[in-house]
């Protein structure tokens, strides 16, 4: 009887263990990625990104044109899996993935902008974005999404 | 060889257009890879390898498109675009089209 309880709890008990030990690692991983977001974005704020075409007339390119992009690959965590799951139940919105993919496209774009950087380019023209699902097991939703930046990075004047 | 996703190169003018070019690959990852994924997914964040694996891919697909160019004797490619399909469980296909043109 005392065994049979004491594994009902374990049983019980580990899921919830590990829903609370994963909360606190997610936020942490959630919050430190913000933090150096804006400090990368405020550092590379001198590049322009625009998703239109053509130059403004009267801007000369002084450098070779070069096609930048940035890519990640981002997933979100157990108890955030979870707690989204609860969420579809009902449906509405689902603020957990809203947040990771609005992380992950930024961090693509920050990654297409150092490209540019380090080639010497201060513009990045007909930037474009694409999400790409990477799919886990045929059948099951993709909990791991891949964000992709790409553009034309010019150095002009 | 000039690889822009605009229609256009700003400076420079296009002479002659020869034709559609594109390239692609079929990437799966190792179990390796997966397993240590699997792992990280738990914690969330990102996932370094299929991040690296999809660079990788992108980077194969866009050679070849670059060597199709340089077959027809083309110098830039414009208007190159970039596709995403997974075809079958863990396996990404990554391709990549433009116009092959002689820039002056």
């Amino acid at each position: 009887m005392a065994s049979e309880a004491v594994g009902a709890i374990i049983q019980f008990a580990f899921p919830v263990v590990m829903l609370i030990i994963f909360f606190f690692i997610g936020r942490n991983v959630e919050r430190r990625h913000l933090e150096r977001l804006l400090e990368r974005e405020s550092a590379l704020s001198h590049i322009r990104v625009e998703n239109i075409k053509n130059l403004p007339p009267g801007w000369t390119v002084t450098a070779e044109p070069l096609l930048v992009y940035g890519s990640v690959v981002v997933a979100n965590d157990y108890y955030k899996v979870f707690i989204s799951g609860l969420k579809k139940i009902v449906g509405g919105r689902l603020g957990e993935y809203e947040r990771l993919l609005d992380r992950g496209r930024r961090e693509a774009i920050v990654r297409m902008k150092t490209m540019a950087d380090e080639h010497g380019c201060n513009i990045v023209w007909n930037m474009r974005v694409e999400t790409a699902m990477m799919q886990d097991r045929p059948g099951r939703a993709a909990s791991s999404a891949e964000l992709y930046a790409y553009g034309t990075a010019m150095r002009v004047q | 060889m000039i690889v822009v996703n605009t229609e256009y190169v700003a400076g420079r003018e296009i002479m002659e257009i020869k034709g559609l070019v594109q390239g692609s690959t079929v990437r799966a990852k190792h179990l390796g890879r997966d397993i240590a994924a699997g792992v990280k997914n738990m914690f969330g964040g990102e996932l370094k390898g299929y991040t690296e694996l999809l660079v990788d891919a992108r980077r194969e697909a866009t050679e070849r498109m670059i060597s199709q160019a340089r077959q027809l004797g083309a110098n830039a490619v414009v208007n190159v675009r970039f596709a995403t399909s997974s075809v079958t469980s863990g396996a990404a296909e990554l391709y990549v089209y433009g116009t092959a043109v002689v820039l002056i």
